[in-house]
């Protein structure tokens, strides 16, 4: 049996809803979740004995705790990687020959480049002393998902920019930045695949949540930030495809889905 | 044997305080000599506007009173949006703007003209494997820009922000740097480094050598000062030189001597201006860090660079004449324990002088 836990923030929620289906697909698999209570690391304490364990108030619904080092793998979904650095960068500043939005001061191609290097190395490093990974790929660490275009400029830090009208050459640098410190660190950075990428910048509409749910129990507004269990699931195998202790046991075809797709 | 002043014999040296006399200011310095070195014109708080600007040394002065809580205003920073060393490298918050090091008085000269003419004038421009310098500030893009027009740009916005910064500034801190410097030769401006040294091709039918003068360093901060007021900005600009000697010249003189000659002619500007001008005034930096004024000389082990200490002794004497600080720790050098006299004081007829002293 191998164990994997899948933990982070609220972009779990994917692959908890994906959890049936990924177990019918790999039955050799134990998977279990671990939710950040505060979505980021600080809401969480990585003890010496391995388990990860929820900081302060937590959802009693939610696990409090997880044994780490029980795991053979490890997915930490949802991680922003300087995209919270870089919103506040070019909420301040536009980019020299790059479409803008009107500010009076730019910065230059080449230090947006390689702050955007240093920002992606620089979270890619401390997740990695977080979970003491040793960079031999037992963690796997998610970027956020790409939003769809129908997410609401302003909803999330990744969405602001995806909006931003110099949005294809911001997410080029960002893309090549993880692309980077998977290969500088190394660190196991598993990329959103092409096939779940509608572009650079935006992911296909039809895997957005606000897609998967009944009308009028939708999130208001529409969620398109997160993702369905479809996307979860397929992001899933394209990481399971890396890990060689799986390649023995034949994968079967998943389980039914928890949640119908509307469209 | 010791010669002394016959009785009833007056010299205008008898009534001088310590600081006038180099046995005591200078052998065994102390908070009364140190405190003398600098008797400010202006009153400064630690609330006046200040801005820096000049050759490398003005980045510690930067620093320094960054880091000690002076008003230094900062008119083209990133502020916390960008790792420190990152900014640094891309020129930002090393001084109050941008314009990467000012050497001479006529490239702080043309800087203001520019920021204050309703047009910039264009700049040249050099290239380096394909990309494009900014040559009146090539350090502050490490890898260039990808085009002339965006250098042109990435000027333009430059400039808009030292004009507002002068227009919120008292007092400029200006540290003098040096004399020598290139001039290109088709606008006529200065150059802060040779063509070829960050970005460009040497080409000397495309720039000139020049060893600027005392009467040009002199109109050149005079003309700068007449520009702001003229404006509205009725900025004071508190001089200082360089202690760092010149890394090379180009003058086909010594280095050593070249420097003399460059550092003479800055501090006997500032000397002129600190005397006649009510606008000027100098702080004593260079005899801060050269001489043994204030326990010095405070080098680093190339004998070229301003150690920490210097520079905190340098912050310590301006605080203190400006009212907002201690006076600073001041070691005196270990010859000057030695109670021996050596061969110069006993031949030297100025001795005579410290023998009048009360």
């Amino acid at each position: 049996m191998m164990r994997v836990a899948i933990i982070g923030n609220s972009h779990i929620g994917a692959y908890a809803e994906a959890a049936d289906a990924i177990r019918a697909a790999y039955p050799g698999l134990a998977l279990s979740f671990f939710v950040f209570p505060r979505h980021d690391l600080r809401s969480g304490e990585l003890g010496d004995d391995g388990w990860l364990r929820a900081r302060g108030d937590h959802n009693s619904a939610l696990p409090s705790a997880i044994d780490l080092a029980a795991q053979d793998r490890v997915i930490v979904a949802g991680q922003p990687f300087a995209m919270i650095g870089l919103n506040a960068l070019l909420g301040a500043f536009d980019i020299l020959g790059w479409p803008g939005t009107g500010k009076p001061r730019r910065l230059s191609p080449a230090l947006f480049a390689d702050y955007t290097r240093q920002a992606v190395n620089g979270a890619a490093e401390r997740l990695m002393r977080y979970f003491h990974d040793d960079g031999e790929g037992r963690f796997a660490y998610l970027p956020q998902p790409l939003v769809t275009d129908l997410a609401r400029p302003g909803s999330s830090k990744m969405a602001s920019l995806a909006f931003h009208p110099a949005a294809p050459h911001i997410f080029a640098q960002w893309h090549d930045a993880l692309a980077a410190a998977a290969t500088d660190l190394p660190c196991t950075i598993a990329p959103q695949p092409q096939d779940l990428r509608a572009s650079d910048i935006f992911t296909p509409r039809h895997f957005a949540r606000a897609a998967t749910l009944p009308a009028g129990q939708s999130p208001a507004p529409a969620d398109h930030i997160h993702m369905s269990a479809e996307y979860a699931l397929a992001h899933f195998r394209a990481i399971a495809k890396t890990w060689p202790e799986l390649h023995n046991s034949p994968e079967r075809p998943p389980g039914p889905l928890p949640i119908k797709e509307s469209e | 044997m010791k010669r002394r002043p016959a009785a009833g014999r007056r010299s205008p040296y008898q009534d001088l305080p310590r600081a006038a006399f180099w046995r005591s200011a200078m052998r065994a310095p102390d908070e009364e000599t140190v405190a003398a070195l600098y008797r400010p014109k202006f009153t400064l708080t630690p609330q006046t506007p200040l801005m820096t600007a000049g050759s490398c040394f003005a980045q510690h002065m930067h620093r320094a009173l960054t880091r000690a809580g002076w008003n230094v205003l900062q008119g083209e920073g990133t502020g916390r949006l960008l790792p420190a060393a990152l900014a640094r490298d891309y020129g930002y918050n090393i001084y109050s703007a941008r314009y990467g090091n000012i050497y001479t008085a006529r490239q702080l000269r043309q800087l203001v003209e520019d920021a204050l003419a309703d047009a910039s004038h264009p700049a040249p421009v050099w290239t380096r494997d394909g990309r494009f310098f900014d040559a009146l500030r090539p350090a502050v893009e490490p890898h260039g820009l990808d085009s002339a027009d965006l250098v042109q740009q990435a000027r333009t916005e430059h400039l808009a922000c030292v004009r507002r910064l002068l227009s919120q500034t008292e007092v400029l801190i200006f540290t003098l740097g040096l004399t020598e410097g290139w001039i290109d030769r088709a606008t006529g401006l200065a150059l802060p480094t040779a063509p070829g040294t960050v970005a460009g091709q040497y080409d000397p039918d495309a720039v000139a050598f020049h060893n600027f003068t005392y009467p040009e360093v002199l109109a050149d901060l005079c003309a700068t000062r007449d520009l702001l007021h003229a404006a509205g900005y009725p900025l004071r600009i508190l001089l200082t030189v360089s202690p760092v000697p010149l890394t090379a010249t180009a003058s086909g003189a010594h280095v050593g001597a070249a420097t003399t000659y460059s550092k003479s002619v800055l501090r006997a500007v500032c000397g002129a201006l600190q005397a006649q001008d009510p606008d000027f005034d100098y702080f004593p930096s260079y005899e801060i860090i050269t001489t043994a004024a204030a326990g010095g000389p405070h080098f680093a082990r190339n004998l070229r660079d301003p150690s920490a200490s210097g520079v905190d002794t340098v912050l310590g004497v301006f605080a203190m004449a400006h009212g907002d600080g201690p006076a600073p720790d001041i070691a005196p050098p270990p010859e000057a324990q030695n109670a021996g006299k050596t061969a110069e004081e006993v031949a030297c007829e100025e001795i005579l002088i410290e023998a009048f002293r009360k």
